[in-house]
């Protein structure tokens, strides 16, 4: 029962990182046509978000369920045999997300012909807000695990 | 089989063979080249080519012998980058200046590259006299979608097609760079004085037109018209007839959407932005192009030509007066490889380049 309930809160964790690191890219591209005066639209905005959530949302999830999958076992690990847990498991979770995530986005650049198939991550603030999708799902993770 | 099934097999072999459409056979002219990428025939007959991986290579008249063109300039041959396209001045005969673009780092800390095209004789096994001609504005860590094709206008002047560089494809809509760009330059690489806007306030005066994305075919047919195609995203791959000075909408406007499966913009039009003369999702992947003009294949004079990686194949295109695309016919799919390259030879066959290692050089002959 608990192998299901920990499955499930990893595919949550994944899900909303996802669902969190979507808009970067959209607003990304939106931003950029707004200032060359392409007539985006709030309706627009949100018809493109839809369309991302279900395209590039299962690209990255896959992406972040066999991220986190590892960063959240070696996190167990460590916790387990360091048992002078300094930081809270929330911490320690969220943390391990956002390691994780940087260490994708990273590792995809390096993989694909060294250029950036994630567009929302092509500035320093994309990479920013990509790891703090990653700290919300690590937390997310972290914080329902505790209260199992 | 019986008489009348014999007799059947007969009759549709000849129809086939008589009213078919096979009237080529393929063969291999040289194999085990190495990243090849461009080809250019001189009046000898002897070829010029160009591999990826930084090497010039003479090829005899019959495929015979190779000999390796010595003193290439160092070139980046990284993800997408190395020596790429290879033309003849129009006067070759007599000033025997030949053309060449690759890609190769623009500082000592090796961190940035660029579109390079230089100029050269070749003297015995060496290149000499080599100038650099042209530098692309267009700086960036990837070695991705650098364009790199080639090609002389009638008016004597050369096209340079220049990619997006991938990581930075909103600087297509600028003026200010060379990404995403057809540039025009004379064949010394000064500015030609009626380039569309070498008047323009904070605009690079080679650019021809802009809004395109990594531009692997160029052509100009004998009424003057160019043709372009060009890679797209996740769909979108582009046929286009090329103007002085109009804006083809990447990123802005596109048919595909991104790798990742993001949009890349939600527009397909624009006012003010040209729409392709024909396009291909899922994509293709075109490289090389020509417009067939010889007499030789006389039912495919006219015909736009282009090879593509994807399919392995290449897409005949079949336009009417108006230049609009009415047929797409595939052809030499049993080549089997990526096809990263076509040319008309002077005798009116086609040669194919397939690509990566063990790359071959496939001549397609008349039966």
């Amino acid at each position: 029962m608990k192998f299901i309930r920990v499955t499930s809160l990893l595919l949550f964790s994944a899900i909303i990182t996802a669902f969190l690191s979507v808009p970067i890219t959209t607003a990304s591209y939106t931003i950029w046509l707004s200032s060359i005066e392409m007539p985006v639209t709030l309706n627009l905005f949100i018809a493109s978000l839809i369309h991302d959530w279900f395209n590039l949302g299962v690209t990255l999830f896959l992406l972040f369920l066999a991220g986190f999958l590892i960063a959240f076992l070696i996190t167990f690990i460590i916790r387990k045999i360091f048992t002078i847990n300094l930081i809270s498991e929330p911490f320690s979770y969220a943390i391990a997300g956002s390691v994780c995530i940087l260490l994708i986005l990273v590792l995809t650049v390096v993989l694909l012909f060294e250029t950036q198939i994630i567009a929302g991550n092509r500035t320093a603030l994309g990479t920013f807000l990509h790891v703090l999708a990653g700290f919300a799902g690590g937390y997310f993770f972290g914080y329902f695990l505790k209260k199992m | 089989m019986n008489n009348f099934s014999f007799l059947s097999f007969i009759v549709l072999f000849l129809t086939l063979n008589v009213f078919g459409e096979e009237n080529y056979e393929l063969e291999v002219f040289v194999d085990n080249l190495d990243h090849p990428w461009s080809l250019v025939e001189l009046s000898s007959g002897d070829l010029l080519l160009t591999e990826l991986s930084g090497k010039l290579k003479l090829i005899s008249s019959d495929g015979l012998t190779i000999k390796e063109i010595r003193n290439v300039p160092d070139v980046l041959f990284r993800g997408q980058g190395g020596l790429s396209d290879i033309t003849l001045h129009p006067d070759f005969d007599n000033n025997g200046w030949i053309y060449f673009s690759y890609s190769a780092f623009v500082d000592d800390k090796k961190e940035l590259n660029t579109l390079f095209v230089d100029r050269a004789k070749i003297k015995g096994s060496e290149l000499v006299s080599i100038q650099n001609i042209f530098k692309a504005q267009a700086f960036r860590k990837a070695p991705a979608h650098f364009g790199a094709k080639l090609f002389f206008l009638k008016d004597g002047s050369l096209m340079i097609t220049s990619g997006d560089g991938f990581d930075y494809r909103e600087a297509a809509q600028s003026l200010d760079n060379h990404f995403g760009k057809v540039l025009r330059i004379n064949d010394d690489g000064s500015i030609p004085l009626d380039n569309p806007f070498i008047n323009t306030p904070g605009a690079l005066p080679e650019i021809w037109s802009f809004g395109i994305r990594n531009p692997q075919g160029i052509f100009q047919t004998e009424d003057g018209t160019i043709f372009e195609n060009e890679h797209g995203p996740r769909g979108g791959d582009e046929l286009n007839i090329l103007k002085p000075g109009l804006n083809y909408g990447w990123p802005a406007i596109t048919h595909g959407i991104d790798y990742s499966g993001a949009l890349i913009s939600p527009f397909k039009e624009k006012e003010g932005m040209e729409q392709p003369l024909y396009y291909w999702t899922p994509s293709i992947a075109p490289s090389g192009m020509i417009v067939y003009e010889e007499d030789l294949f006389s039912e495919w004079k006219n015909n736009i030509f282009v090879s593509n990686l994807v399919y392995k194949d290449v897409r005949m295109l079949s336009l009417d007066e108006n230049k609009e695309v009415i047929n797409e016919k595939i052809l030499f799919k049993e080549v089997g490889k990526r096809i990263r390259n076509i040319i008309t030879l002077s005798n009116g066959e086609l040669m194919l380049i397939t690509d990566k290692k063990d790359g071959q050089l496939i001549k397609v002959k008349k039966i």
